[in-house]
């Protein structure tokens, strides 16, 4: 059974919920196993990981990639 | 608003981020708001996964299901691993840098990057260590290009075979074991036998041969890494010389790196065009930390617990010596690992390993080190497989018949021990070949150039130093040395220009040795009497 784990700043609403575990049971087409957990550090947003595949689109995964990309300018 | 919010948050982000790089990038602080707004934001997808345990510098984690062998992993976002072992449901990650806050439960993910070092022209003179990093208390090294430390070894369309010298200066490698450039030599010898004083020596030569070179020092203590630099800074080697180190004192990981840090910054110089000379020193120590590295990812162990791969460990390493053909370049990597041996037992596992990737190497031992024969070469086991063809004419000249000299002198040697009752020729024998075997001695931090031991073994092999007194034979060779550089440096200039002997050269140089030895006569076996008494000695 493939877990995933779906992070967010505030907990989700019902209807989203059920709405993501639907969309997600259709892409991978077998049994999935849900964990939802609550973290104010993400900001905002959300971050899906299934397996080992992670998928950020939370507000804190983008300030590390603005981060990244500054340092990265700077060193230059 | 959600995009706004996280602009006013970079900034402040990005100002606190800014510090330690400050003093180099005050230019780049003004252009703050366009570096910001050039910033581009998209979800993000990655591969990651979990650290399940953590031990002794590796990492075993699940997840990260398509990872690939020797990819850059980041290890809990404050440092990066290299993922060595690949299995079913977890993989081995080997932690580079500092593994101190290292819990379980935190994340890794991959990069999608192989190992690989920032090098540039400015990299010369610099010591780093084995993830580029500087170790000299300057500034970070300068990136031209990225090198990736694990590459495939030229291939033999690419490749042309050894014929330019590698002048080492030492007057018994460049006239019996020849090292031409793109090869690889062996140095092998017990502890304190001068393995790294060959090294060094060959570096200090270098300084008018236009080679750049690369001393990478595996598992050594700090004191003598900057012992070394001392040395080659004093004598103005390090103007083009690189260290590479991982000492004694960083992980395992990093001193199994360095020899590859060291390839791939001469390969950097070899891309363009230029003639490289590595050194590792030493390969010994390298197996050993790749060795510890394999028990703890639980590999299986074969002979002396090292792990199977072991021999392609190197051989992967030293097939990437090359010298190239015109159409890629013309350059050459000519590389002397150095191999430390246990009581002069050369068919252990390592030593037997490395002596048949090699093209030869140079025996040392502690028997002869002790007997004041420095360096301690021994010419019987030192061959060079390929070098010959590389010797220049003039020194090929003159060491053929030093060769057969030498090879005589060791066979009447141990007969000599016995009897004192020699006859006129086996007496001949032996005085000819003791010095030409003193003529061997040199110090280490005294090279010479190629014409300067040809005129010096010529003397010896022409029998011009029978005369001369056992004792006096160094002072002989720099009283010599001299002399011909100050009244006959016409006669050297045209042994350089034309790399080999004429029977015009010959000719001047027996009447040169003829008239500096009567100059010399305090240095000689004075009387008939004098003479028996030195030949029973």
């Amino acid at each position: 059974m493939l877990k995933v784990i779906v992070t967010t700043a505030t907990p989700l609403e019902k209807g989203l919920t059920e709405k993501l575990k639907a969309a997600m049971n259709k892409k991978h087409g077998r049994e999935l196993e849900f964990v939802f957990a609550v973290e104010p550090s993400v900001i905002g947003g959300i971050r899906v990981v299934v397996g080992s595949k992670a998928v950020d689109a939370t507000v804190a995964g983008k300030l590390a990639q603005v981060r990244k990309q500054l340092l990265a300018q700077l060193e230059k | 608003m959600a995009k706004k919010k996280v602009v006013q948050k970079t900034s402040q982000k990005a100002a606190s981020a800014k510090k330690p790089a400050a003093r180099k990038a005050t230019p780049a602080l003004f252009e703050l708001p366009s570096l910001v707004r050039s910033v581009k934001l998209a979800t993000s997808v990655e591969s990651v996964g979990e650290i399940m345990a953590y031990a002794d510098g590796v990492v075993q984690a699940s997840g990260l299901d398509d990872l690939q062998a020797g990819e850059i992993v980041d290890v809990g976002g404050k440092r990066f691993g290299l993922a060595l072992n690949l299995g079913e449901t977890s993989v081995g990650i080997v932690v580079l840098g500092d593994p101190m806050d290292i819990r379980v439960g935190d994340s890794v993910a991959r990069t999608g990057r192989v190992l690989s070092v920032g090098v540039s022209d400015a990299i010369v003179g610099r010591v780093v260590g084995s993830l580029g990093e500087s170790l000299d208390g300057r500034e970070p090294v300068l990136v031209d290009r990225y090198m990736p430390l694990e590459k495939i070894a030229p291939g033999v369309i690419t490749r042309q075979s050894v014929t330019v010298p590698l002048q080492t200066g030492i007057k018994a490698i460049d006239a019996m074991i020849p090292i031409g450039r793109g090869q690889r030599e062996l140095i092998i010898g017990d502890r304190s036998t001068g393995k790294t004083a060959i090294a060094l020596g060959t570096i200090l030569n270098q300084k008018k041969e236009n080679v750049i070179c690369v001393y990478v020092a595996v598992g050594q203590k700090r004191a003598a890494i900057a012992q070394t630099m001392k040395i080659l800074e004093d004598n103005g080697a390090m103007d083009y010389t690189i260290i590479v180190s991982a000492s004694a004192s960083v992980s395992a990981a990093e001193q199994f790196l360095a020899p590859y840090t060291g390839l791939a910054v001469s390969e950097y110089f070899l891309d363009k065009g230029k003639d490289v000379l590595i050194i590792y020193d030493d390969l010994s120590k390298h197996a050993q930390a790749y060795r510890e590295i394999s028990l703890l990812l639980k590999r299986p162990s074969g002979r002396e617990a090292y792990p199977g791969d072991i021999f392609y460990l190197h051989s992967r390493l030293l097939e990437r010596a090359c010298r190239l053909n015109k159409d890629y370049g013309g350059g050459s990597i000519t590389a002397l690992p150095i191999i430390e041996t246990q009581a002069n037992d050369v068919s252990a596992y390592i030593p037997t390993n490395v002596i048949s990737i090699t093209d030869g190497q140079i025996y040392l031992e502690a028997d002869l080190f002790n007997a004041g024969m420095k360096p301690a070469i021994n010419v019987g086991l030192s061959v060079s497989r390929v070098g010959s063809s590389a010797q220049l004419k003039a020194v090929k000249q003159v060491a053929g018949t030093m060769k057969l000299d030498l090879a005589q002198f060791r066979e009447l040697q141990a007969f000599a021990q016995f009897s004192s009752d020699l006859d006129e020729r086996t007496k001949k024998t032996l005085d000819r070949g003791t010095r030409v075997n003193a003529v061997l001695k040199q110090g280490w931090d005294k090279p010479l150039g190629f014409e300067e031991q040809v005129v010096v073994i010529f003397a010896a092999v022409n029998g011009h130093l029978d005369a001369v007194r056992e004792e006096a034979i160094q002072q002989w060779e720099e009283a010599y040395l001299e002399y011909m550089h100050v009244a006959k440096q016409p006669l050297l200039n045209e042994i350089i220009a034309e790399q080999k002997l004429s029977d015009q050269h010959i000719e001047q140089l027996h009447k040169a040795v003829t008239s500096f030895n009567a100059l010399k006569s305090d240095l000689m076996i004075k009387t008939e009497e004098e003479k028996e008494t030195a030949n029973v000695k």
